[in-house]
């Protein structure tokens, strides 16, 4: 299991520790028996081991940031599916301090998607969906989500915030889950064009939300939103350190790692454990960069990599990284668009944050976003992961490939697909893939 | 010409500038469309992908992601004259109301402008769309154009009672929708803000300018199709046999409803095949026009609306201008807001259960024996609809569905004819029809 390779470890120690209730194949994924896994994600007993693991874990080998990392996904699954705290649904691109500052745990039903690919256990949410009549041509993150939900692998949720931001998919998946467990739904209408006017309604509405959630949700209260804001804030200047480091040459940082921890970049804003991880992953390429054993070696290329990746076992990443010996340098959805969130002023602040997704609006905004990340992380060559069925993202690639070009930086749109392995193109990716290696390896003359 | 992309875009606004107007409505997708977006984007995304002209001014709504990729590729691939976008809500209620009032207002500037450089002059300024002037010619086209929706309305009434074929109404529809956007348009004295020739003042008389145009056409029509009509007789304008036999007898009754319906060929298709379609539920059928647009006192500002599931009042955060209007008491584009986000909702909305209530609303006034669903290949809505309203419609009532996915000329292929055939034999057998 190379993808999300801690937390699987984990997990194998978690099954194997409550007496050899989870077996994985030799093979591609993971085959769970004996104990379902949404019966051991329920079980109390389940999260004592496992936090009582993580130190030996940490003994094995494991890395101080993977720990920390587990740590937080760890904590809030306990929160959501023990039942601890309400548990709140959210599409991607809800701002989680609102979650966390009211008391509640967000639970990101498209995220956590790419956590059961990761798993194995992604095939059973596609067809749970694909029973529901749901088209297989929608994109796979939000039916494996909804399919999750319908087949009882995921927490019960208290309430569903989506916003309109980016993707159809997200927020409609989440309007059927939320009939499903018949709890409340909300929805973030975002503005397109940024204004004041369009600023202060998405404010207004984010305040209603939080409102109405205290009111209407046992367990929730306004009182710790500012406090998730600071934490958030506290955050994000960690992670603009690790984004700083990024820039080196070569990267410090295995990107098919960093695409795994994307899932807590779109989760865990204005969570006490964001900023303890962020910490250590800084000191980690701290270390790195001092001792300058870097996870691709002889550094050839520099990628910046669009959109997600697949995220069951593949070859893809040991092909690019090992053989072509060539680092994503660093991901479009690892940007941090955003300025620091003022806690005196909760929802402007949300509100802000939100309108400023750069993939939101004219797609200009991406171009420039792109532009930034070219120039700051020394990149060769682009590519985007076309995730089938992500239109917000895949509609760009034409202008984006055109712009690149006037930059002189060569373009990739690989066609794929990040949590159904049945649609996965392996061969085809890699040979592609390596395509565009030697189109860069001709253009530096090698 | 400004050509706009969803019902949810009010043509009363560029018909009120005196810019011809109509809803897009293509037959195929344009020539190279995927140099511009990738293949798996529904086909009327695509089929915006062309070149429009360097006469036709675009405006996109935020329908769905594709379309907002559209967008882009218009504007960056210089695809037509000017493009806008207009930011339609997916919700109604106070705030949704409110913001889109600003949108409608800043979308009308943006035409005055273009008005503007078209003639010559300097930019427009906010007197263009908020002066008297404007705002009198922009209530006498909602006038109009709710006489046209009344007639449209009734011409699908007809279609319910089986006495002409959806396929004539739907078409008629678009004939109207055409006329809209091709017709020359009265000229307005600039003085007094009232339609300067004869044609467009004797309109005016009847509510609004362009409507001698239009509504002639519909009632017209709508006369001569539904006349008195024998058992097969009436359809097809007049021109002999109806498509669909006249009447419903001996028939099963379906419904249509989907997304767009891109062509409305299918509707023929399944009168041919011997189905009655007693609705369409489509943003090329009724959903664009069973509402009215309120041109009288009484459309203030809205309050919270009960319709959605967070249906706060955020009117005073979205810093609209007040509802009443020098001379007057009403805001037009407020109520152009307030009628056009609280019609039948399409898939893309979000408010609460009304799609669905008014789909069992249809489903029982018309008596219909199974619904047809149309969703074009790709369209993300319509998949999450599908499953939704057969889930809550479909199941609920005890009434089948069929979902068509299809592309522009898909609606005469084999498959479609098959699997439309299959429904048939299936609703009669369940009718006892032999």
């Amino acid at each position: 299991m190379m993808h999300f390779g801690i937390p699987s470890r984990f997990w194998q120690m978690v099954g194997q520790a409550a007496g050899g209730a989870a077996r994985q194949t030799a093979t591609r994924g993971a085959r769970w028996t004996v104990v379902r896994p949404e019966v051991l994600l329920r079980w109390k007993l389940a999260y004592k081991v496992a936090s009582a693991a993580l130190p030996l874990l940490e003994a094995r080998g494991a890395k101080a940031y993977q720990v920390a990392a587990i740590r937080c996904v760890l904590s809030d699954f306990a929160d959501a599916y023990l039942g601890r705290k309400p548990c709140i649904f959210t599409s991607a691109f809800v701002p989680t301090e609102l979650v966390y500052g009211l008391g509640g745990v967000p639970f990101l039903p498209e995220a956590a998607a790419g956590l059961a690919a990761a798993f194995g256990l992604a095939a059973r949410s596609l067809f749970a969906c694909e029973a529901l009549w749901y088209s297989p041509d929608l994109c796979s993150f939000h039916r494996a989500g909804l399919g999750g939900a319908a087949s009882g692998l995921l927490p019960r949720p208290s309430a569903v915030i989506v916003t309109s931001h980016l993707c159809d998919g997200g927020k409609r998946s989440l309007l059927h889950i939320s009939r499903l467990a018949g709890c409340p739904f909300y929805m973030l209408d975002v503005p397109y064009i940024p204004s004041d006017r369009a600023t202060r309604w998405l404010a207004s509405q984010i305040e209603h939300v939080a409102g109405d959630l205290a009111r209407r949700v046992p367990g929730l209260s306004l009182e710790g939103l500012a406090q998730a804001l600071h934490r958030s804030n506290e955050a994000l200047a960690e992670y603009e350190r690790v984004s700083a480091l990024r820039r080196n040459v070569p990267a410090p940082w295995r990107g098919s790692e960093a695409l795994n921890y994307v899932l807590l970049f779109l989760w865990s804003w204005g969570s006490p454990s964001l900023a303890p991880f962020y910490r250590a992953l800084r000191l980690h390429l701290e270390r790195t960069i001092a001792t300058g054993d870097f996870p691709v070696r002889d550094e050839r290329h520099r990628l910046l990599w669009l959109n997600l990746r697949p995220y069951y076992d593949t070859r893809v990443f040991k092909h690019l990284e090992g053989d072509r010996a060539s680092s994503v340098a660093f991901e479009e959805y690892s940007f941090a668009y955003w300025p620091s969130l003022d806690p005196r002023d909760p929802f402007a602040s949300l509100a802000e944050k939100m309108m400023s997704n750069f993939g939101w609006g004219p797609i200009e905004r991406r171009l420039e976003a792109l532009e930034r990340l070219v120039d700051d992380y020394s990149v060769d060559g682009v590519v985007q992961f076309a995730q089938w069925g992500c239109r917000q993202s895949n509609g760009g690639a034409a202008i984006i490939a055109r712009e690149l070009r006037k930059k002189g930086i060569p373009f990739l749109n690989l066609d794929g697909d990040g949590v159904d392995a049945r649609c996965g193109t392996e061969a085809q990716a890699i040979t592609r893939l390596g395509a565009f290696i030697e189109l860069l390896d001709a253009r530096r003359g090698w | 010409m400004v050509l706009v992309s969803c019902s949810y875009v009010p043509l009363e606004i560029p018909l009120a500038l005196g810019i011809p107007a109509k809803r897009a409505v293509f037959r195929e997708p344009g020539a190279s469309c995927e140099a511009y977006l990738p293949r798996d984007f529904c086909p009327y995304a695509k089929a915006f992908a062309r070149e429009h002209g360097q006469d036709c001014v675009v405006a996109i709504a935020g329908s769905c992601d594709a379309m907002r990729r559209a967008y882009d590729a218009l504007r960056y691939f210089g695809l037509a004259r000017e493009v806008h976008f207009v930011d339609v809500p997916r919700s109604c209620g106070g705030g949704a109301e409110a913001y889109y009032a600003g949108v409608l207002r800043d979308f009308a500037l943006e035409l005055a402008h273009a008005v503007r450089r078209e003639r010559g002059d300097a930019g427009a300024s906010a007197h263009d769309v908020d002066g008297p002037l404007f705002q009198r010619r922009l209530v006498a086209v909602m006038q109009s154009m709710n006489s046209l929706r009344q007639g449209l309305s009734r011409l699908f009434e007809l279609v319910a009672e089986g006495r002409i074929s959806a396929m004539d109404a739907i078409g008629t529809a678009l004939r109207v929708n055409d006329a809209l956007g091709t017709r020359p348009r009265g000229n307005w004295d600039s003085a007094s803000g009232a339609p300067a020739d004869a044609g467009a003042a004797r309109g005016s008389e009847r509510g609004g300018f362009m409507s001698t145009a239009g509504t002639a056409v519909v009632l017209e029509g709508a006369m001569r199709l539904a006349g008195p009509c024998g058992p097969g007789a009436g359809g097809s304008g007049g021109s002999g046999q109806s498509r669909s036999g006249g009447r419903p007898g001996g028939r099963a009754r379906v419904g249509v409803s989907g997304t767009c319906l891109l062509e409305p060929a299918l509707l023929g298709v399944l009168e041919e095949v011997g189905l009655a379609v007693a609705f369409v539920d489509s943003c090329l059928g009724p959903r664009s026009f069973d509402f009215r647009v309120p041109t009288d006192e009484g459309v203030g500002q809205a309050e919270g609306d009960p319709r959605t599931d967070a249906g706060a009042d955020e009117n005073a955060a979205a810093g609209v201008n007040s509802s009443v209007i020098p001379g007057g008491s009403l805001d037009p584009f407020y109520a152009l807001a307030h009628a056009y986000l609280g019609k039948p909702a399409c898939p893309r909305m979000f408010v609460g259960d009304m799609r669905a209530q008014h789909l069992r609303k249809l489903v029982r006034s018309c008596g219909v024996h199974g619904i047809v669903y149309f969703a074009p290949k790709f369209c993300d809505h319509a998949y999450y609809d599908f499953a939704e309203l057969k889930r809550h419609v479909g199941e609920s009532e005890g009434l089948p569905m069929l979902l068509l996915e299809g592309e522009y000329g898909s609606a005469r292929s084999g498959q479609t004819l098959t699997r439309v055939t299959a429904f048939r034999e299936m609703l009669e057998g369940r009718l006892g029809l032999g």
